[in-house]
């Protein structure tokens, strides 16, 4: 579609009356910067705005509520729902675990995931075989990862075994069942899955990176790690930007996963914002209440992930 | 052109022993899916008397010959429509320095961290009201406006990577902005258009939730709620599932494992063409 | 220039979408439906085998109609089926709970006005009355149980005969049988309580004959605000929850076993039973040697053997959606499932009792037990079906976690219930 697309564009193009020079001069002398015209995100918000922003807006309206998702009657409640958040006591935990997977999963996701792209980005044989055996977890349903990992975790399962079969018995656990390793055992499920979905990202970002200058500053010397600091990093920027953003917002919003694997058991120490919103708003009929939950989440991620950005942004890391 | 070291085997080994290990899980899916239900030996130990029982069972009891023609129609033209509109976005956006630019790239952004349960229900009656219940072009909608701002927010990160000097090339030889996107940019964050695709391509197929509302009481069904429709809660098989996932998830493996060459190729040559 | 790019854009975006317009339209006409031809039906994933059954046979005798019918999992069941409701989208028969207690129960779904008034039906008032009260809200019938179901211990007998040992009559005699089926190197009660679900199944064997049995009033003086669950017998049966885990009845990890894994343990013969519901028994000889010999029993919470009860309730529910396109083919179907073919066939098909008790069904010898207690008026509903919010039942979940784990107590746990019973809703 794009050849074709672009073929006839550029007929389009050479048929179209050149601006005028006056209009644009202020912004010509800054290297053409502006002169990108703003239509061409209209097709992209329209889609935006009819299918994510407008419903959401709209469903928002819900949390000044006490609909319980079913009834064809609710009645406002301004910030009712908001007041029962404050004194709900199983919002804290669930605040504090979606704290901890996020930032677990933003750290080690990334590192391991930057590592694998710089082994496969690499002269190695089996590069493009590893390419894929990495990504594959990926691909598979979160569901059902969710459901593969809960079966090698059960007490007599294969990671166990394997543990066994190697002589670090002592290292066996219950790795779903005892309250306190259980959230650690999701987010290595999370991490496992998804170490190859940053490695793909970053891989794109290497191929910006100018082998020549690699070359160079390999005769001039420079190690492993001077050589990746200085030539491969700031090529990264966009990617690093783009994987620490995503894994931020993926890991606090956190659902498949922890809904199979142990629906925020034992007792609640895997609870997360997202099983509470969940819970509340199609298990407990408590519909409102699960709308003001997930506003309140909106807001959450907003702030860690605006800061994050702004944060990495100074380093130069946009650019 | 470059020498194999005794350092890159030394990598080559490592990195190895690092895929087989991320690998293993995948191995016990895969041989889960070759063993009999009665078979209770090891997940890890490899399969003696290989069965293909569950595939065919698994393909017929989902019926996923129809799905994955449902969801390759609904991947291939959401992912198509994405990839067209985000990447047309994400120029001005990574472009123009004005206010309104990084006020909408925010409002893109704001898409990211919206919870689905917030637009679940107006969305609903919406298609419904569109009378799209039941086919899959409403998917086709609905992933086209949800996938935009990831796939914005990758576009224009890398493209304000690329510098300005091959638009400016462009520019001093004419070109106008339409004629730059497409001749300048877009084969330049060829990479990026690549892992757009894949990581879009992911999504769509793997979502369950809304098809399973947006396509109920239809015959057409996506691969996973077809495969999923199929496993009872409480007489589970493992087996079945195993092997249907593996049919599910050996068409996306087999399209990355063929893309991932022509993406690097490709940027090669837009960065020398 | 602009104005051609937006419109090959569009052209483009049209074309696909034009595509899918023929490869969708056929089958839409048919989903769209209000042929009266057409009955549409949603239901959980386990109802499937006894739905593939009940249709057959109901397009068998209604030739030219025809059923289409959507299973998913429960979670997903509720969280969709619930959408289409208050769309009014939903299909025209729905899976509904018996009472109250879920998202889905009848008293919920029925009270906002989303199910038929089925009161009219010949067979609203047949009804045992354990069963009755559950299909009604506000005294009019808004759903049709099919099936009864009970909580019991599931032994497999092959493995019991095997160990030397038979299944305990008193509570004594089953604090014995675990210790001597841990001597025998197997574990006499396999937990999955890792599956929330799960957790509550001793309470629910467990509390018939301490509570529900001694005080049939209870769940309406907990309605009228005159008991409380920790205020109540409800302790004995959570102390024995604990008292059970720590003389070993359990196996090393129940927090860490799924529901499956616990079935699979009882096929193998490595536990020698499970508490569950009786959809276990048929879940468990699918996956057992040919041969095996499962039976469902009691679990006794006393040591007069003749006070043991059980929790034994209905079932598969259906209703008919108030607004449903082929009203007249829904209540057929219903009928149908009520008559004497259907609920036979849907029963025998989900191994489980019909609701309402009769000669013709020939009852699953592992299953005979709970008949006669069916028979002898000795069991009591679910717990939750007569809860007023979903909120408790979720509770007994978590808190029977943190008790398995150590992390609360049978007071703490009970208090904890107490507040989701009365934060309203």
């Amino acid at each position: 579609m794009s050849t074709a697309d672009s073929q006839s564009l550029a007929v389009a193009e050479a048929a179209a009356p050149v601006p005028p020079v006056s209009r644009s001069t202020r912004k010509f002398t800054a290297r053409r910067i502006g002169t990108v015209p703003w239509w061409f995100v209209v097709p992209a918000l329209v889609f935006f705005l009819f299918v994510v922003l407008w419903p959401s807006v709209q469903g928002a309206a819900y949390a000044f509520t006490n609909w319980d998702g079913l009834s064809a009657t609710k009645d406002f409640v301004g910030l009712a729902q908001f007041e029962r958040l404050l004194k709900d006591p199983g919002g804290v935990g669930a605040v504090v675990h979606t704290l901890l997977i996020a930032v677990a999963i933003t750290v080690v996701q990334n590192l391991i995931g930057l590592l694998l792209a710089l082994g496969v980005h690499s002269k190695i044989k089996s590069r493009n075989i590893l390419r894929v055996a990495l990504f594959t977890p990926a691909v598979i349903t979160p569901v059902a990862t969710g459901y593969l990992w809960k079966y090698l975790m059960t007490p007599d399962g294969a990671i166990n075994q394997l543990l066994g079969f190697f002589g670090l018995g002592a290292l066996q656990h219950d790795w779903l069942g005892d309250a306190d390793i259980a959230l650690w055992s999701i987010v290595a499920t999370v991490v496992w899955q998804f170490a190859g979905y940053s490695m793909v990202i970053f891989l794109a970002g290497l191929q910006g990176v100018p082998e020549d200058v690699l070359e160079a500053s390999r005769i001039d010397g420079a190690g492993p790690f001077r050589r990746f600091w200085y030539v491969v990093r700031p090529e990264l920027a966009p990617a690093i930007t783009i994987n620490l953003m995503l894994s931020i917002i993926g890991g606090l919003k956190l659902f498949d996963q922890v809904w199979v694997m142990t629906s925020g058991g034992p007792g609640t120490s895997t609870d997360t914002m997202s099983t509470l919103i969940y819970k509340n708003a199609f298990q407990f009929g408590d519909f409102s209440y699960g709308i003001a939950m997930a506003l309140v989440l909106t807001a959450f991620v907003a702030i860690l992930s605006t800061a994050q950005y702004k944060l990495l942004g100074k380093q130069g890391g946009t650019k | 052109m470059n020498r194999y070291t005794w350092r890159t085997f030394i990598l080559e080994a490592v990195m190895v022993l690092v895929g087989v290990l991320f690998f293993l899980p995948v191995y016990i899916l895969v041989n889960l899916a070759l063993k009999t239900p009665d078979d209770q030996s090891s997940p890890l130990s490899p399969v003696t008397n290989i069965t293909f029982q569950n595939f065919s069972d698994a393909w017929s009891q989902a019926n996923l010959g129809q799905a994955l023609l449902t969801s390759a129609f609904v991947t291939v033209f959401s992912v198509l429509i994405i990839v067209a509109i985000s990447a047309l976005a994400a120029y001005p956006l990574a472009r123009v320095t004005k206010r309104w630019s990084k006020w909408l790239f925010f409002v893109f952004m704001l898409g990211l961290l919206l919870p689905f349960q917030l637009a679940l229900i107006p969305l609903y009656t919406t298609i419904r009201d569109l009378g799209l219940l039941g086919n899959p072009i409403s998917l086709v909608l609905y992933y086209a406006g949800l996938q935009v701002p990831f796939s914005v927010f990758l576009y224009t990160g890398f493209i304000r990577a690329v510098p300005l000097d091959y638009e400016e090339a462009a520019a001093i030889d004419g070109a106008g902005p339409l004629r730059s996107f497409f001749s300048v940019i877009f084969p330049l964050v060829r990479p990026i258009t690549g892992t757009v695709i894949i990581l879009n391509v992911l999504h769509v197929w793997n979502d369950f939730l809304t098809p399973l509302l947006y396509l109920s009481g239809s015959n057409q069904q996506t691969v996973p709620v077809a495969l999923f429709s199929f496993v009872s809660q409480y007489v589970s098989q493992w087996n079945l599932v195993f092997a249907g996932l593996v049919i599910t998830i050996a068409p996306i493996l087999i399209a990355y494992f063929a893309m991932q060459n022509t993406i690097i190729k490709g940027f090669a040559s837009g960065l020398k063409g | 220039m602009h104005k051609k790019s937006l419109l090959a854009l569009s052209v483009a975006v049209a074309a696909a979408l034009g595509l899918t317009a023929c490869s969708g339209g056929s089958s839409n006409a048919g989903a769209g439906g209000g042929d009266g031809k057409t009955l549409t039906l949603a239901a959980t994933t386990n109802e499937k085998p006894a739905l593939d059954a009940v249709v057959a046979k109901f397009k068998e005798q209604n030739p030219g109609v025809d059923v289409k019918y959507t299973t998913s999992a429960l979670d997903q069941y509720q969280t969709t089926t619930r959408t289409q409701l208050s769309s009014g989208t939903a299909p025209d028969v729905v899976f509904v709970w018996p009472g109250d207690g879920n998202p889905m129960a009848t008293r919920v779904v029925g009270k906002a006005g989303f199910l038929e008034d089925l009161s009219s039906q010949s067979w609203a008032n047949s009804f045992p009355a354990g069963i009755k009260p559950v299909t009604q809200y506000n005294g009019k019938t808004y759903s049709a149980s099919v099936t009864f179901s009970g909580i019991g211990a599931v032994y497999n007998m092959t493995a019991m005969t095997q160990a030397g040992l038979t299944p305990p009559t008193t509570w004594s005699g089953l604090l014995q049988f675990c210790s001597a089926a841990k001597v025998k190197g197997k574990t006499a009660f396999e937990l999955g309580a890792q599956t929330n679900w799960v957790t509550q199944l001793i309470p629910y064997a467990l509390t018939p004959t301490l509570v529900y049995g001694p005080n049939p009033n209870f769940p309406q003086d907990m309605t009228d605000k005159k008991a409380t669950f920790s205020d109540s017998k409800w302790t004995d049966a959570l102390n024995k929850y604990v008292e059970m885990q720590k003389a070993g009845c359990f196996q090393a990890n129940p927090l860490g076993t799924d529901y499956n894994a616990s079935l699979a343990a009882v096929a193998k013969g490595d536990a020698l039973s499970v508490v569950q519901v009786n959809s276990a028994v048929a879940a468990i000889s699918t996956q057992a040697p040919k041969g095996t010999e499962l039976n469902m029993l009691p679990v006794p919470a006393s040591d007069n053997a003749a006070d043991t009860r059980m929790a034994g309730a209905a079932g598969s529910t259906y209703g008919v959606n108030a607004h449903a396109k082929n009203k007249d083919l829904a209540i057929k179907f219903v009928n149908f499932l009520e008559g004497p073919d259907g609920m036979n066939l849907y029963a025998q098909t989900n191994k489980a009792l019909p609701a309402v008790p009769n000669d013709s069904f020939k009852v699953d010898p592992a299953l005979s037990t709970l008949q006669q207690y069916q028979k002898g008026g000795k069991t009591d509903a679910f717990m939750d079906q007569n809860w007023p919010n979903a909120r408790v039942q979720q509770t007994l979940f978590q808190v029977v976690q943190d008790l398995l784990a150590g992390k609360t107590d049978a007071n703490g746990a009970l208090k904890q219930m107490d507040t989701a019973y009365t934060s309203g809703s």
